[in-house]
């Protein structure tokens, strides 16, 4: 590949990375409204309170109607124009559509709900769909409950997310769609951060509590990091932490332990967990333990990443 | 006979002390006919003399048994000399001799069943201890594939025993004595993942987990667990455990106000939630209404997978279903349970990459590019020793590419990791 499509290709990750980056993300993307829905009584207020929030927005028919979608511009690279970037409006894979109090009660008496994932399938492949529904009133009697039977089959059946919202005015919807626009942006980034951490079982990112700032060369520091070492095996609390390290005070001892005596897990397991109240004569003396030192001992020594400990 | 091991032989004698049990009970029948106060001390001596299991061979021994004082033991050795001196040597020496073939049989029939029993132990399997025979059984299942006709089998929700917000009994209460009164076949269990899961189980006992679990969480306990971190680890979790539908039931807390966090923020959560992680949200007003979902769900899940062909698959063959499928893979139970186990044992890779994680300028990008290139602790001390020289070692990780912008690591954390894992301190 040429040197010049090769620092495009650079220069085209990097503008992504920083378009997709939270808190600047919002500029890049935009609510499309089917314009069928100008119609509501609600409509002009909503796009009022759309500017007002500084949402960008468009209005067209689309390919279902009553719906919202998101699109993002992505910017286009193109080797003839140089450094700015076009506009690319890319479809966002997030579809909602809204039903009015009459809408909803019309597809519920006629019993037409059940073929909405479809209808929705169809014109919006590959997304996945939410439903914005009047809140049902519930009261103490049951007859609502062929319409929470409804939604509950909406929900299971044709696997479609379904919100119950206040259709008086515009404010709740138009919290809604804050919320998914900035949900929306984020997105990319978060999926970025996800992916990574998806491969491990356990979750990885939690861990930053007591890290240890280390200025090169502080031994004081490189101490505190070698008990945080040893405290991530399961099972190691402070007080075993301790014993090891009064033995073993850095990483490298312990490792020329391991390699230059055959008896060394047996020397480890045997050292005696000091406990920080006093001698106590009666009680017996804790060791470190086998179980625990075989551990360590495979920790520092397998060559497979794959081996439990 | 070849025997492998010394077994001790324990011979009890039926009547150990034949002669001197006869002379004791003469001497009681005479005491008694005679109304000898001396009759109590008899009774008692032979009553002792019937206890002892060792052959006794002078009075002066039975000293040692209740009743027997020194008259009664004078008296028996006086009569076993006489005993002795009306009988026969080759008679005297006879029961002794009769005495030893005696032993010599037992032992000789002991060791001849010894051997017996030692040719047919390897035929005869070991008796296992109960445990052995519980892993054993819990292998098989683990192995077994399970399929459930349509119609074979019943559905029914089952609760998590810690599903409270506050962790306690009265709320599981509650729980319970709503689904009863909603008519609700449920049971309650101790469940690694999620509060609420429902069960496909037949005659036989074989539980599939239908591909929907809930993890039911009112405001107040939504706020603190995102403040506390919980929350983005709990969803994690839901995800790893392979079931593909995963739906927050999400409980209002009076006006939601005042939960810890503010409305807006919780809002912006749950619907990331939905976004990010494709989660259903689901919302109600109490406990009541959350139960009276779970009850719809349940009279759902029976109509639509009732008529199903259920069997079992591996977590890695799980695909999506459909829900006009005819015949759907499902998990089995224990393989969710012992799975999804929070404290399952972590790997070498993930143990390294939470060490690395604890140094502070080391980010997550950092950590995963680092043992990219050295999966395990070892293989990075390998690497540095093979380096020709210090500054070499040092420079090791310095331009390994992170994150999708694929910086390099830096010489300072480079350093750092090396003389850390390098140098004697403290």
């Amino acid at each position: 590949m040429s040197k010049k499509v090769e620092n495009l290709q650079k220069l085209a990750i990097k503008e992504q990375q920083k378009r997709i980056k939270p808190g600047v993300c919002q500029k890049y993307v935009r609510l499309v409204l089917d314009a069928n829905l100008l119609n509501n009584s609600f409509a002009q207020e909503l796009l009022h309170q759309l500017n007002n929030k500084e949402l960008k927005y468009d209005v067209r028919k689309l390919e279902m109607s009553n719906c919202i979608i998101w699109e993002r511009n992505v910017g286009q690279h193109s080797l003839v124009s140089g450094v700015n970037l076009d506009d690319a409006w890319h479809m966002e894979n997030q579809t909602l559509m809204l039903l009015t109090d009459r809408d909803f009660q019309r597809e519920l008496n006629n019993q037409t709900l059940e073929f909405i994932g479809a209808k929705l399938h169809t014109a919006f492949p590959e997304c996945r769909y939410t439903v914005v529904v009047p809140r049902t009133r519930q009261n103490r009697n049951n007859h609502k409950s062929h319409e929470v039977n409804a939604l509950i089959e909406m929900q299971l059946l044709q696997d479609l997310h379904v919100e119950q919202l206040g259709l008086a005015g515009c404010d709740e919807l138009l919290a809604l769609l804050q919320r998914y626009t900035k949900a929306i942006a984020e997105a990319p980034y978060k999926h970025q951060r996800a992916e990574t951490l998806h491969s491990f079982k356990k979750y990885l990112a939690n861990d930053k509590k007591q890290c240890v700032r280390v200025q090169s060369g502080g031994a004081a520091s490189y101490g505190r990091l070698w008990q945080q070492h040893l405290n991530r095996l399961p099972l190691v609390t402070l007080e075993v932490a301790e014993s090891i390290i009064s033995h073993y005070s850095c990483p490298k001892r312990l490792l020329d332990h391991f390699d230059n005596n055959t008896d060394a897990v047996q020397t480890l397991a045997d050292i005696k967990i000091k406990r920080s109240n006093g001698p106590h004569p009666l009680q017996t003396e804790r060791r470190i333990g086998n179980v625990l030192c075989s551990k360590l001992h495979t920790l520092y020594s397998t060559r497979d990443p794959n081996t439990l400990i | 006979m070849p025997n492998n091991s010394v077994t001790r032989l324990k011979i009890q004698l039926q009547e150990p002390n034949p002669l001197f049990t006869r002379w004791l009970e003469r001497w009681l029948r005479e005491a008694e006919q005679r109304n000898h106060k001396s009759q109590h001390k008899l009774k008692q001596a032979l009553q002792a003399l019937h206890s002892y299991p060792l052959p006794l061979y002078s009075g002066r021994e039975c000293a040692v048994l209740r009743g027997f004082g020194s008259t009664l033991c004078q008296l028996i050795d006086d009569e076993l000399r006489q005993h002795k001196m009306m009988a026969s040597h080759v008679m005297a020496s006879d029961t002794t001799e009769r005495y030893q073939q005696q032993v010599q049989q037992v032992v000789e029939a002991v060791q001849q069943q010894q051997a017996t029993e030692a040719a047919s132990i390897n035929k005869k399997p070991k008796k296992l201890t109960k445990k052995a025979q519980q892993e054993m059984a819990a292998a098989e299942e683990r192995e077994r594939f399970v399929h459930m006709d349509a119609g074979s089998f019943e559905i029914f929700l089952l609760v998590d025993t810690q599903e409270t917000s506050g962790k306690n009994k009265r709320v599981l209460d509650q729980t319970r004595s709503y689904l009863q009164s909603l008519v609700v076949q449920h049971e309650v269990r101790r469940l690694t993942v999620g509060d609420f899961l429902w069960i496909a189980r037949d005659a036989a006992g074989n539980e599939l987990v239908l591909p929907y679990i809930v993890e039911r969480k009112r405001m107040d306990d939504l706020a603190s667990s995102i403040r506390d971190g919980r929350f983005h680890e709990q969803k994690h979790r839901l995800r790893q455990c392979g079931i593909p539908h995963v739906i927050y039931l999400i409980e209002d807390y009076g006006d939601n106000q005042h939960v810890g966090l503010p409305l807006d923020s919780l809002e912006q959560a749950l619907v990331n939630t939905r976004i990010h992680c494709g989660f259903h949200v689901v919302r109600t007003d109490n406990h009541y209404r959350s139960m009276s979902y779970l009850a719809g769900v349940t009279r759902t899940l029976v109509l639509l997978y009732g008529a199903k062909f259920l069997h079992s698959v591996d977590k890695q063959s799980l695909h999506p279903i459909c829900p006009s499928d005819a015949r759907v893979g499902l998990l089995k139970f224990r393989a969710l349970y012992e799975d999804s186990a929070r404290n399952a044992q972590l790997t070498v890779r993930e143990v390294f990459v939470q060490q690395l994680l604890q140094i502070h300028s080391l980010s997550l990008e950092r950590a995963l590019a680092i043992v990219e290139r050295y999966p395990t602790p070892r293989l990075l001390l390998d690497a540095y020793a093979v380096c020709e020289t210090a500054a070499e070692g040092r420079r090791l990780l310095a331009s390994i590419p992170c994150g999708p912008l694929q910086r390099p690591l830096g010489e300072q954390l480079s350093q750092c990791i090396y003389e850390f894992y390098t140098n004697e301190f403290n």
